[in-house]
């Protein structure tokens, strides 16, 4: 069953004076239950555009989304709101959590949202921060804590009201490298164990080594598909060989590390 | 580029932010001359005495609640724009290169509204002349003059304090280093420790000061009528910055509140605004306090003087009941509109903060309807938490009075109030309705 299902996904920008930019070019794109599939492409190749239309914040030009069944762009602004925070979990490169909250006020907020009862909340809260391992961090306000650590709040708080698809944008864009690396393992960890569906957004070859399956789109357009085999060290190096054939800026990735 | 241009282009470019720093500058422009113009009118200056005794008291008030408006609009506003300046300094500004930009909006800034201020003092001087007249009961109306005294008192006045409130303010800024300018949120607030016993010594201080205004006589009101004004004053002060945390806390405490639905948002954003903004509350709520009780107070006073054998010793005490009025209406209004300004200005300067809290939770899926309970419970208790406040200490304020007096009115002292909550409640919904179309309720992208 697909999770995630984009068919001929066309998003046109139409900017002051009639200029026209394809942002996004006939997409088509499936995610099956329990993949881990992540999006790579130089800069402006679209790659945040097709996120957003993802995660309806933006509605496309043409073309047809469906998330579980549900198609986004046909929902009013409130159905809008409540099928963000029951059908999807967002991870971002900047966490967007809220300073106002404590760490854990942040994780339980969309079961929060929802009415949902505190011994329920507590029940789920528990595993889940256990698992992260910042079970000690829940009374800190968001200042207090590392990046890393931000980032392990925003993946518990995305994944508590257990979402049909996580989807993440530049996740590890933030973090120092051993913490991109302890997050990314989480994340595997997550989709083997638990069959989580996950689509990341990324440019960093290190980071889409992870996935099961990566999609390069370059402007606009998909280029190409490649599967991981058993090696994910094999697997950066497909990576690369076909960033290099792909071209395009990708001078602000770090490219040793692995 | 010079800096006098930049200076320029940067109140055209941020006219939102200036727009209410210069309002209220323009407003208190605009009150000082009416005020200034009306007790240098030549028909007024021969009249009785008396009365011009009241009108430069009046004044004096005017004059100190000018002084201290325009330096609390001043400093909310550049407090909101530190982070501006920092940048200005990262990308090179010297920092004699930034005061003289922060005194050259000053100037400007204070030319625009000292002009505006006069202009529509000079507009609004009939309609306040003829009230005026009628209230004094005189035959004729008093003809509208442009007194240059008044005109010159004014423009001077006002320029010396924009110029010195800026360059005050330009040498403070220009101290600061630039992490401490662009660093956004102030962890100060979490330094202050929580103090259950203080929080306990608010409600005993208010109870006392009720108490003693109850038991207030002729007799002992030498005595007691300053302690209790102390302990008041004490009690609002640890009411809103210790007692309110402690309520926060208690409600917090219970989770079934606490972890329902908005709640949560709600409770810890205003906990921390209640931190930030306790000040502000206890200023808004004396400020209160004084506006229900002037108003109260000046209307029994007239019916005082009128009963006693004050008559017998003034020729005209219709007159004097009617100017008392006016003046406790006027000065009511001024801070009416202060108050309300103070807590306008507190919810545009943290704004930017509040912005980027509401974007992530479009993110994380809040309806568009949950978001406006969430705005108007912040904002709405921000407008009638100090308002209800101020409104208790002028009930036990008049019915001290009335006891003093023997002259009880309260019907009249409910339609005060009641005036009060309707003014305010229209403040309240203004504010909100423009902060929430200034944080742009539509869905913003991810990035």
């Amino acid at each position: 069953m697909s999770v995630l299902n984009v068919q001929q996904l066309h998003k046109t920008y139409i900017s002051k004076g009639n200029i026209v930019c394809r942002a996004l070019n006939d997409i088509d794109l499936q995610v099956e239950q329990g993949e881990f599939v992540g999006i790579m492409g130089p800069s402006g190749s679209g790659k945040t555009t097709l996120l957003n239309l993802l995660a309806a914040t933006d509605r496309p030009t043409s073309g047809h989304i469906e998330i579980n069944g549900i198609d986004p762009s046909k929902l009013s602004d409130k159905q809008l709101a409540l099928f963000r925070r029951r059908e999807l979990g967002f991870i971002f490169q900047n966490f967007n959590l809220l300073d106002s909250l404590t760490i854990k006020e942040n994780i339980v907020l969309p079961l929060v949202l929802e009415g949902t009862a505190p011994k329920l909340i507590e029940a789920k809260l528990k595993p889940l921060v256990e698992w992260l391992q910042i079970a000690d961090l829940l009374s800190k306000r968001t200042y207090a804590v590392s990046g890393g650590q931000k980032q392990r709040a925003a993946i518990a708080r995305a994944l508590i009201h257990e979402p049909s698809i996580l989807l993440a944008d530049e996740l590890t864009g933030s973090l120092d490298s051993g913490a991109a690396k302890d997050v990314m393992e989480l994340l595997k960890e997550l989709n083997e164990r638990q069959q989580a569906t996950i689509f990341i957004v990324t440019h960093d070859p290190f980071t889409a080594s992870y996935c099961q399956r990566i999609v390069f789109i370059k402007d606009g357009a998909i280029f190409s598909e490649i599967r991981r085999g058993s090696n994910r060290q094999a697997f950066f190096q497909q990576i690369l060989d076909v960033l290099s054939v792909l071209g395009g800026n990708f001078n602000d990735t770090p490219f040793a590390r692995i | 580029m010079t800096l006098r241009s930049l200076a320029f282009s940067n109140i055209r470019g941020n006219w939102r932010s200036y727009g209410a720093f210069f309002m209220s500058s323009v407003f208190s422009v605009m009150i000082f001359y009416m005020y200034a113009a009306f007790v240098a009118h030549p028909d007024l200056a021969s009249e009785a005495s008396k009365v011009r005794v009241g009108m430069v008291l009046c004044q004096f008030v005017i004059v100190m609640f000018s002084f201290w408006f325009v330096l609390y609009a001043n400093s909310a506003f550049l407090r909101s724009r530190r982070k501006e300046f920092g940048l200005f300094f990262m990308f090179g500004m010297t920092r004699m290169q930034l005061r003289r930009l922060i005194v050259y909006e000053g100037i400007l800034i204070a030319l625009a509204a000292i002009a505006a201020g006069i202009g529509l003092g000079i507009f609004f001087s009939k309609p306040f002349l003829m009230t005026l007249a009628v209230l004094l009961g005189m035959k004729d109306s008093i003809a509208v003059a442009v007194p240059l005294d008044a005109l010159w008192m004014t423009a001077g006045g006002f320029f010396i304090l924009f110029i010195s409130i800026s360059i005050v303010k330009a040498l403070q800024l220009a101290r600061l280093e630039i992490t401490e300018l662009l660093q956004l949120t102030d962890e100060e607030e979490e330094r202050t420790p929580h103090s259950p016993s203080l929080a306990w010594l608010a409600i005993a201080a208010l109870a006392a000061s009720y108490g003693m205004a109850l038991v207030l006589n002729a007799a002992n009101f030498n005595r007691l009528a300053p302690i209790i004004l102390l302990l008041a004053i004490a009690g609002t002060y640890l009411l809103f910055t210790r007692f309110s945390e402690q309520l926060l806390r208690f409600i917090i405490g219970s989770s079934s509140i606490y972890y329902y639905r908005t709640n949560m948002i709600v409770l810890a954003q205003l906990g921390l605004k209640l931190k930030k903004n306790a000040r502000m509350l206890f200023a808004v709520s004396i400020l209160s306090a004084i506006i229900v009780t002037a108003s109260g107070t000046v209307y029994m006073l007239g019916l005082a003087v009128q009963l006693d054998n004050v008559q017998t010793q003034y020729e005209d005490p219709q007159g004097i009941i009617s100017l008392t009025m006016f003046i406790g209406a006027f000065i009511s209004f001024l801070f009416f509109i202060a108050s309300g300004s103070m807590i306008y200005f507190k919810l545009f300067t943290d704004l930017q903060e509040d912005q980027s809290e509401y974007k992530a939770l479009t993110l994380v899926g809040i309806t568009p309807a949950e978001l406006r309970t969430i705005i108007s419970m912040q904002v709405g208790m921000l407008f009638f938490a100090p308002c209800l406040v101020g409104i208790i200490h002028a009930l036990f304020a008049l019915k001290a009075l009335d006891n003093l007096l023997m002259v009880s009115n309260w019907l009249y002292s409910f339609v005060i109030i009641g005036i009060y909550i309707g003014l305010q409640t229209i403040y309240f919904l203004v504010a909100c309705h423009s902060y929430m179309k200034s944080i742009s309720l539509t869905k913003g992208s991810l990035k």
